[in-house]
């Protein structure tokens, strides 16, 4: 009986680690989701930029094959046959998502900038023939420009972030719009607080309590940005605030140190080093002296029985 | 020591220095042999040329591999040149005194390989035109500067501890050597330093000598450790080791021995010294190689097995290169015919006699050669970070002709030297050897 288990666990495993391996599922309602836009050759662009920059240095230029197949799974040619049967949105899916060793760029790019690098992708793909999504009904006039504006409230502590839309040179606060406010950071964006509704002044607040580390100067770039790309297309505005924790750690070639140049290495190291080489030398000059000495008494004479030979 | 009385017995002497000194000077053999050299040392350099004027672009390196056969020679070269020590210091300074007829070839040997073995770093460089700036420009952290700082100071005691004995063999010969050229009597002249055989000049002789068998202990060790953490101080597999400053130590000395013996027989059988360089030497000397051979295998078992038995992930990748995969015809080659076989048949006094501990030494020093190979290449080829967009002949390493050539030439160099310092000056220490038995024997070693 307990064989028959070990057995069935076994094969379970077995077949969980293959699956895991060769086959990554996209959940049915992210299958079909499609680009809000019709694919440029900016788009292409732009694409193709942000895939040099980020996907490359694992996935190789595409129709190369020149991916690095040391990894696990294997990031694959995205022109090959088998990354283009994805569907767009599988694609989407998995570039937001990720797994294992490939990361997730979900807080990394920006949707408009996942699809860019999709309409770069299927530039290699001469069979490839795009569909878009419907548009999204809103409860915004059509033509209406969107903005949107950052700002830090110092007497409330909160970050404010304000929607407008000018449509027939008459500007309007937007209500009821999801914002996302993110902090820019080496790897991709971080996410501050969940996504707030602009209200009827068209404001939405964050809450702000200065912990966040900024740099030495204490400065944060902040990002805020409509959630609803599909809806509202790209909204964003960024900034640059003083609002952050002042970073001032002394930089890591200040001090002596083993990876600093010659003149900021460790003392330790210099007088380790000229001591020995001083010690080593000064011993070979001496013996040079002794030469010198033997030389020197050649012209001695020698007594008969000082004689050796 | 220096209240020690030296007494050199006349007869001896004489006997002695007929022997030693009837092989010295430039004879028609020497001359042809030498032609010989300088002919395939010629189509070396123009393999050299190729390579200075091309980059190293040339070489096999690329961005994956950027140490090749070059870092492998190199290494080997320090390796053969620590036999000095291993002979005059540390056996030396032991007290045993079956080493003396030995202790100038030896000595011989480390010179010519140390001097080497610097050209053979420069070889390695795209623009040698720089090498200046590595002393100019060095950083004390780094091992590099540590390395080329500790070569030439390796190279300047071996020369005088290869010199300073010599000094009274000069004046001896200068005496003898009747139908010598007149350069070389001019050349023993300047040599032997107005050198009269005065008590108080051998009484300088040994203070000096005992201080450059001590000196050279540390320097010798200095000189391959830091070669060794050349490879140690980074973190990738196969070198990232704790024990790699020993582990080259011991190995340094069974290929040095095996160097020497090599060197040794040539001269028994070629000088006609058999007489000096006897069966009991080559007993002595097979011992040695033995003993060594079992602590450099020790530390292989350590080197080895412990990585082999925690098969850590990217160690994992490297073992198994060396045991089974693209490295491992050449690992077990160098394993068992250069360490394992000998180490076992020397243990029969049979296998310790003149031509079959030859034999062995050629063996050894073969298998030494292709394991420095083994300790620097198969490292290169498995990076922690992995290197994009290579192109696949990039990624595996292949020696190219202009690599082995230039090798092949500091070889060829490195028996240039030995040749030519075996013929102009006497190869066996002819007043060491002359000197009155127990009693009065000399403290220098």
């Amino acid at each position: 009986m307990n064989k028959f288990f070990l057995t069935l666990i076994i094969c379970v495993c077995a077949v969980l680690k293959l699956s895991a391996q060769t086959e990554w599922v996209v959940p049915a309602e992210h299958q079909g989701k499609l680009s809000p836009v019709q694919f440029t050759e900016s788009m292409q662009q732009s694409g193709a930029d942000i895939f040099a920059a980020q996907c490359q240095v694992c996935h190789g230029m595409p129709g190369q094959g020149n991916y690095n197949a040391m990894l696990v799974p294997s990031p694959g040619d995205p022109a090959a046959q088998k990354f283009q049967s994805n569907t767009d949105g599988a694609i989407f899916y998995k570039v937001s998502e990720g797994r294992a060793t490939m990361p997730s760029f979900k807080s990394a790019l920006s949707k408009a900038d996942i699809w860019n690098v999709i309409s770069y992708v299927r530039s290699f793909n001469a069979s490839y023939v795009q569909e878009t999504a419907e548009k999204i009904e809103t409860n915004i006039p059509e033509g209406t420009l969107l903005a949107l504006g950052l700002r830090y409230d110092e007497i409330k502590k909160m970050v404010e972030v304000s929607l407008t839309g000018s449509l027939n040179q008459v500007t309007n606060p937007v209500g009821g719009v999801g914002i996302k406010l993110e902090a820019k950071r080496y790897f991709g964006n971080l996410p501050l607080g969940d996504i707030k509704t602009t209200n009827k002044e068209g404001l939405a607040y964050f809450s702000w309590d200065g912990t966040l580390p900024g740099d030495s100067l204490g400065n944060v770039h902040l990002i805020a940005q409509v959630e609803q790309v599909e809806a509202y297309g790209e909204v964003k505005a960024e900034q640059t605030l003083p609002i952050g924790l002042v970073n001032d750690k002394p930089a890591l070639n200040k001090e002596r140190a083993m990876w600093n140049t010659v003149d900021k290495a460790p003392l330790w190291i210099i007088f380790g080093f000229t001591g020995a080489v001083a010690t080593a030398w000064f011993f070979i000059f001496y013996l040079l002296f002794q030469v010198k000495r033997i030389f020197v008494l050649g012209k001695e004479p020698i007594t008969e029985e000082e004689k050796i030979i | 020591m220096s209240d020690h009385n030296i007494k050199i017995n006349k007869e001896k002497l004489d006997k002695i220095a007929t022997d030693v000194l009837r092989p010295v000077g430039f004879n028609n053999a020497f001359i042809n042999w030498m032609l010989f050299l300088t002919m395939a040392l010629v189509a070396c350099i123009y393999a050299y040329v190729i390579q200075y004027n091309k980059g190293l672009i040339v070489t096999g390196m690329r961005d994956m591999v950027s140490w090749g056969m070059y870092i492998a020679n190199f290494v080997f070269f320090v390796a053969t040149a620590l036999v000095g020590m291993l002979i005059s210091g540390v056996i030396g300074l032991l007290g045993y005194t079956w080493i003396k007829p030995i202790t100038r070839i030896a000595e011989i040997i480390a010179v010519a390989f140390a001097a080497v073995a610097g050209l053979v770093i420069v070889s390695d460089m795209g623009r040698p035109e720089r090498l200046l700036n590595v002393f100019l420009y060095g950083r004390v952290q780094s091992p590099i500067l540590w390395d080329v700082t500790v070569v030439t100071t390796y190279l300047v005691i071996s020369t005088l501890l290869y010199l300073l004995p010599l000094i009274p063999d000069l004046a001896i010969a200068r005496g003898r050597m009747l139908h010598a050229p007149k350069w070389q009597m001019k050349l023993y002249e300047i040599l032997s330093f107005n050198w009269t055989h005065h008590p108080k000049q051998y009484k300088l002789l040994f203070s000096a000598t005992r201080l450059l068998i001590i000196l050279i202990i540390p320097t010798a060790f200095a000189i391959h450790t830091v070669t060794s953490w050349l490879l140690a101080v980074n973190s990738r597999s196969g070198w990232d080791s704790t024990i790699f400053g020993p582990y080259f130590l011991t190995g340094a000395f069974v290929t040095g021995m095996a160097a020497v013996i090599i060197a040794v027989f040539f001269f028994r059988n070629n000088y006609k010294l058999r007489q000096y360089l006897d069966e009991p030497l080559f007993d002595k000397m097979g011992k040695l190689l033995e003993f060594v051979c079992v602590i450099y295998f020790y530390f292989n078992l350590n080197e080895f097995v412990v990585p082999a038995y925690k098969m850590k992930e990217f160690d994992a990748i490297h073992i198994h290169e060396l045991f089974a995969g693209r490295h491992a015809v050449m690992f077990w080659l160098s394993q068992i015919f250069g360490l394992l076989i000998p180490m076992i048949v020397l243990l029969w006094k049979p296998f310790r006699k003149p031509l079959p501990l030859f034999l062995i030494a050629l063996f050894v020093i073969v298998g030494a050669w292709l394991k420095r190979y083994i300790i620097v290449i198969p490292t290169m080829e498995h990076p922690f970070l992995p290197i994009q967009f290579l192109p696949g002949e990039w990624v595996i390493y292949q020696p190219t002709v202009i690599e082995g050539a230039v090798t092949a030439g500091s070889i060829i160099l490195g028996i240039m030297i030995i040749s030519v310092l075996a013929k102009l000056f006497p190869v066996i220490p002819i007043w060491e050897m002359a000197e009155e038995d127990e009693g009065t024997k000399t403290k220098i070693i």
